[in-house]
C-alpha cells in the first residue's frame, strides 16, 4: 500500500509543475517569439527546471514505497512531460491517496 | 555571497535529511523483535518524516539544483554522477517511507531484514558525494 502522505506531496509539487509548464509555454514562449521579450522565458525556465525535477524526485520516491503497478508507474511519470498532464493525472493520485488512508 | 548563503542552507538541509536516512533504518530494523514498542514508535517515526525529513529532502534538492544552475556545474561530469546517487537515496528513503507507512496500516508487518543496509548505503554515497562535490574531479 502507498504512502498517503507521499501521494499528497506529489500532488501538490505536480500541481506545481504544472503550472510553471503551462506559463512557460502558454505565456513565456509566446512572449519571446511574438513580442521579442525573452526576459520570461529566462525568468521561467530555470523555476520550471527546477519543478521539474523535483517532481521526478518526488514520484521516484513515492512509487520507491510501493503500492503502484507498472503500468502506473509509467503514467505517474510520463505525464510531466505532458502540458496539463499533472492536472489531468491529479484525480487518480487524489484516489490512490484516498484509498492509501482508508482504514487496512 | 548569496550563493554561499544557498550553499550553507543546502548542506544544513542535507545534514537533518542524510541523518534521517541514517538513522530511520536502524529504528526500523530495532523495532523487528520489539512488537510491544512498534504502534508507538512507528507513530513517532511517521511524523518526524513528516515533519523533518521529507521536508529537508525536498530543500535539499531545491537548494542544490538551484546552486547547480547559478554555478554552471551542469557541464561537469561530477555533477551527474551526484546526481545519480542523491536520486538512488530519494529512492531508499521512499522505500523506508513505504516500510513506516505499512507498518503505520498493519500492527503485524515486519519491516525486511535488509532495512538496516539503507543505513549503510546511505553512508557509503554520502562519502562517495563528499569526495565528488569537494573535489570534483572531472
Amino acid at each position: 500500500m502507498s504512502d498517503p502522505e507521499s501521494i499528497k506531496r506529489l500532488r501538490l509539487i505536480g500541481l506545481v509543475e504544472g503550472c510553471t509548464l503551462l506559463t512557460l509555454i502558454g505565456v513565456a514562449v509566446p512572449l519571446k517569439h511574438i513580442a521579442g521579450l525573452p526576459q520570461l522565458v529566462s525568468a521561467l525556465g530555470p523555476v520550471h527546471g527546477v519543478a521539474f525535477v523535483m517532481y521526478l524526485v518526488v514520484a521516484l520516491q513515492t512509487v520507491a514505497g510501493g503500492g503502484f503497478r507498472a503500468g502506473e508507474i509509467a503514467r505517474v511519470f510520463a505525464v510531466s512531460i505532458l502540458p496539463g498532464g499533472t492536472f489531468w493525472n491529479d484525480a487518480f493520485l487524489k484516489r490512490k491517496q484516498r484509498a492509501a488512508e482508508a482504514p487496512a | 555571497m548569496i550563493y554561499a548563503l544557498l550553499k550553507a542552507a543546502h548542506l544544513t538541509a542535507m545534514v537533518v535529511w542524510l541523518a534521517g536516512m541514517i538513522t530511520t533504518p536502524l529504528a526500523l530494523s530495532a523495532l523487528r523483535k520489539d512488537e510491544a514498542r512498534r504502534a508507538d514508535a512507528i507513530g513517532a517515526l511517521r511524523e518526524r518524516e513528516r515533519r523533518i525529513f521529507g521536508p529537508a529532502m525536498l530543500l535539499t534538492w531545491a537548494l542544490g539544483m538551484t546552486l547547480a544552475l547559478q554555478g554552471g556545474w551542469f557541464a561537469s561530469g561530477w555533477i551527474w554522477a551526484k546526481l545519480a546517487l542523491v536520486l538512488l537515496l530519494s529512492a531508499l528513503h521512499g522505500v523506508t517511507i513505504g516500510q513506516i507507512s505499512r507498518a503505520a496500516r498493519d500492527p503485524a508487518h515486519t519491516p525486511p531484514p535488509h532495512i538496516a543496509a539503507i543505513s549503510g548505503a546511505t553512508i557509503a554515497a554520502l562519502a562517495v558525494i563528499a569526495v565528488l562535490a569537494g573535489l570534483k574531479p572531472f
